[in-house]
């Protein structure tokens, strides 16, 4: 099984929503849809599930094109959208029911969500009476509960407490174990690095970046260092021509230009007898990439 | 045909749960029972039967007469002869409710008869008074042979018996009008309910959850079947509960303001054929409002959005309804309320209640309306597709046609 976008194209107007985008997603598990506000990730999905027509090119699943009728797909759009004054349990049964599920199957489907989803005590009650958290899992049941193959998330994270991440961290999880294609669309970078294994960069409406996240992060090689001492190193960290680019609350991050300029100034450090806490040489963040390449593009 | 019937069943369900279907089922319905209840209730407090047969119109009321001059010998005849209690005015005499002074004086030629109440409100039609006193002066002047007997006799108005050889009474004229009404409301208000509807499910995103699940014109259709059927439904439960109220609690004959109050017109062929023109006339507008409701982002903008569509149900509502109480319409307006698709549903229920149109017309006319319904939902099925998913600025015709779907 395979999701391939090749070559899609639209515009309004004169502005190019999305412009010549292409992406294949060959393996089941999750993939990274990523941008700013307004890059064209919503659009790029809604052309892909046929929801707006193209001005060119087509999404394909196995190499058909992708429609209502080809695929059974599941769709979490961005902006919530519920019937507020209608009972949940009633209003999913009716999105299964949409998809071709039997009213039986779609009950059971529903309850089995539900149950999941720690939402089951609200089968009865009108959606508007949910909080925000709440509605969002109704929404996500929407998107899975007639047991989609592809599955699209569209910024599924924003609104979130850290204990409803978890939860759906752990249904994506599961998703994933499924076999299911999972395509999650963010403007969160950090999220996308923790879950994604490919991920296509959107700016502007063309892809900076495509491809598997270790491999392109493995290009930038080991560019960022992480130290954290109890005593001031910055002077160290200047002899050793370290750029310091960030610092949290006991640590702090630096731009090197490899591994040897590490070791320099972790020898300098500890001849000066500084033995640092956390010493931890990597990859640029999925952050710091976007930045770079969307600051090349502008 | 089962996404529209899963629809159908959701929007159905959902409509007639509404609080507002049925609150105003229940207001309407307490309408009819008091509407049905004014008879018996004017029976009450007129002191007649509340069996309520035939009202007549009586002045039970005293008449105080002078004519000091004995201008109009018999005048006082005349005017008992239609009912009045004559008495003798005097200088001090105050008027009461019902009571009338006629006073007579010299004129110039005729005399001059002067009529007073105490209040407007209790003036009778004074038509027959001076009639019998005009009358009454006349024969004075060219002298009688006749007895006062037979001279109160000459003053009986004659029996007269209106017969209409035509269907129209004024029964049937004024169902007429009630149901051209009611048909306007009708459709008018059920086709708003569709705008309202298609513009909260866009404007609340729910639109992209259901159009991943099934076609734009299954949802349409199933949405605007179900309105129908709910608004139908509401248009049932009212009738039969009309139906119930005025069999036990309107007698039969009973008239109100001069009507007699009878559903007589309302044969089961025109039942039929009034059902056929609202579900028909509400297709027509459900289908445009759709694609009006789908034509804004905003749940503010569907009033402005449907300008246009109102613009056009008040024009087809106002052929129908002044070709009705005119009644001598233009033939090219006689027409337009006949046959253009979104004129009939208002300008037919007048005209089929009052036996006016034959069934050829009738059929022809319905034919023009469901070719029209069929062709304008395939047009309206695409322009909803097309715009459903299109967010930002309301969208107008020209926009909705260019838009791919």
């Amino acid at each position: 099984m395979s999701l391939t976008v090749n070559d899609f194209v639209k515009k309004y107007g004169d502005k190019a929503a999305v412009d010549h985008l292409s992406f294949q997603m060959k393996n089941s598990g999750v993939f990274g849809l990523i941008g700013t506000n307004g890059a064209g990730k919503t659009t790029t999905i809604r052309m892909m599930l046929g929801l707006l027509s193209a001005d060119q090119g087509e999404a394909a699943w196995n190499g058909k094109r992708i429609t209502r009728e080809s695929l059974n797909f599941g769709y979490m759009p961005e902006e919530r959208g519920i019937y507020m004054k209608t009972r949940v349990a009633e209003q999913l049964e009716y999105f299964a029911m949409l998809r071709g599920m039997k009213r039986n199957d779609a009950k059971k489907s529903v309850a089995k969500w539900m149950e999941r989803l720690g939402v089951s005590e609200y089968r009865n009650m009108a959606a508007e009476k949910l909080s925000k958290g709440n509605q969002q899992k109704v929404q996500l049941i929407a998107a899975v509960v007639n047991d989609p193959e592809l599955i699209v998330l569209d910024e599924p994270f924003s609104g979130l407490d850290p204990v409803n991440t978890e939860l759906l961290r752990d249904v994506i999880d599961e998703m994933v174990k499924n076999g299911k294609f999972v395509v999650l669309s963010s403007h969160q970078m950090p999220v996308v690095e923790d879950y994604c294994e490919e991920i296509v960069l959107l700016h502007k409406g063309r892809a900076l970046l495509s491809g598997s996240l270790r491999d392109i992060k493995r290009g930038y090689g080991h560019t960022n260092l992480i130290v954290s001492c109890e005593k001031d190193v910055s002077e160290i960290a200047d002899e050793a021509g370290l750029i310091r680019i960030g610092a949290r609350a006991n640590e702090t991050e630096y731009k090197i230009t490899g591994d040897k300029m590490a070791q320099s100034f972790l020898s300098a450090m500890i001849s000066k007898g500084v033995y640092p806490i956390k010493y931890e040489i990597r990859e640029p963040s999925l952050h710091q990439i976007f930045v770079e390449k969307a600051g090349e593009d502008a | 045909m089962n996404q529209i019937f899963t629809v159908f069943r959701f929007t159905y369900l959902d409509a007639v749960r509404k609080k507002a279907y049925r609150i105003s089922t229940i207001i309407i319905m307490l309408l009819i029972l008091i509407l049905c209840l004014i008879p018996k209730v004017v029976g009450m407090f007129s002191g007649s039967d509340t069996a309520g047969t035939e009202s007549e119109i009586t002045y039970s009321g005293s008449l105080y007469l002078s004519d000091k001059n004995n201008l109009i010998p018999g005048g006082e005849q005349a005017l008992a002869a239609l009912g009045y209690q004559i008495l003798e005015a005097n200088e001090n005499t105050e008027l009461s409710d019902n009571e009338l002074l006629v006073e007579v004086e010299k004129g110039e030629g005729a005399p001059i008869v002067h009529i007073m109440t105490s209040n407007f409100m209790s003036a009778p039609d004074d038509g027959p008074i001076v009639n019998a006193l005009t009358t009454a002066w006349r024969f004075s002047l060219v002298g009688s042979s006749l007895t006062p007997e037979e001279f109160a006799l000459s003053q009986s108005e004659l029996g007269v018996i209106h017969e209409i050889s035509g269907g129209m009474n004024l029964t049937g004229y004024s169902l007429g009008l009630v149901f051209t009404m009611l048909m306007f409301f009708a459709v008018y208000y059920y086709g708003l309910s569709v705008a309202n509807s298609v513009a909260m499910e866009k404007t609340s995103r729910v639109m992209e959850t259901l159009i991943i699940s099934a076609k734009p014109k299954h949802i349409l259709i199933g949405k605007c079947i179900a309105m129908g059927a709910a608004g139908l439904t509401q248009l049932i439960i009212i009738f039969l509960f009309g139906y119930a109220a005025y069999s036990s609690l309107v007698p039969h004959g009973s008239m109100l303001f001069g009507i007699e109050l009878s559903f007589d017109g309302l044969t089961f062929t025109n039942t039929v054929i009034l059902i056929l023109y609202f579900l028909l006339g509400y297709s027509l507008y459900a289908l445009v409002n759709a694609v009006c409701g789908a034509s804004v982002s905003r749940i503010e903008d569907v009033s402005s959005a449907l300008m246009p569509v109102s613009l056009i149900s008040l024009a087809s509502f106002y052929v129908g309804y002044f070709t009705a109480i005119l009644g001598n319409a233009t033939p090219a307006i006689e027409i337009i309320a006949k046959y253009v698709p979104f004129a009939s549903p208002f300008g037919m229920p007048f005209r089929i209640l009052n036996g006016s149109v034959t069934m050829s017309e009738i059929a022809t006319s319905l034919g023009l309306l469901l070719v029209s319904i069929i062709l304008l939902s395939v047009f309206c099925a695409r322009l909803y597709a097309a715009s459903v998913m299109f967010y930002g600025k309301r969208l107008k015709i020209r926009d909705m046609i260019r838009l791919k779907p």
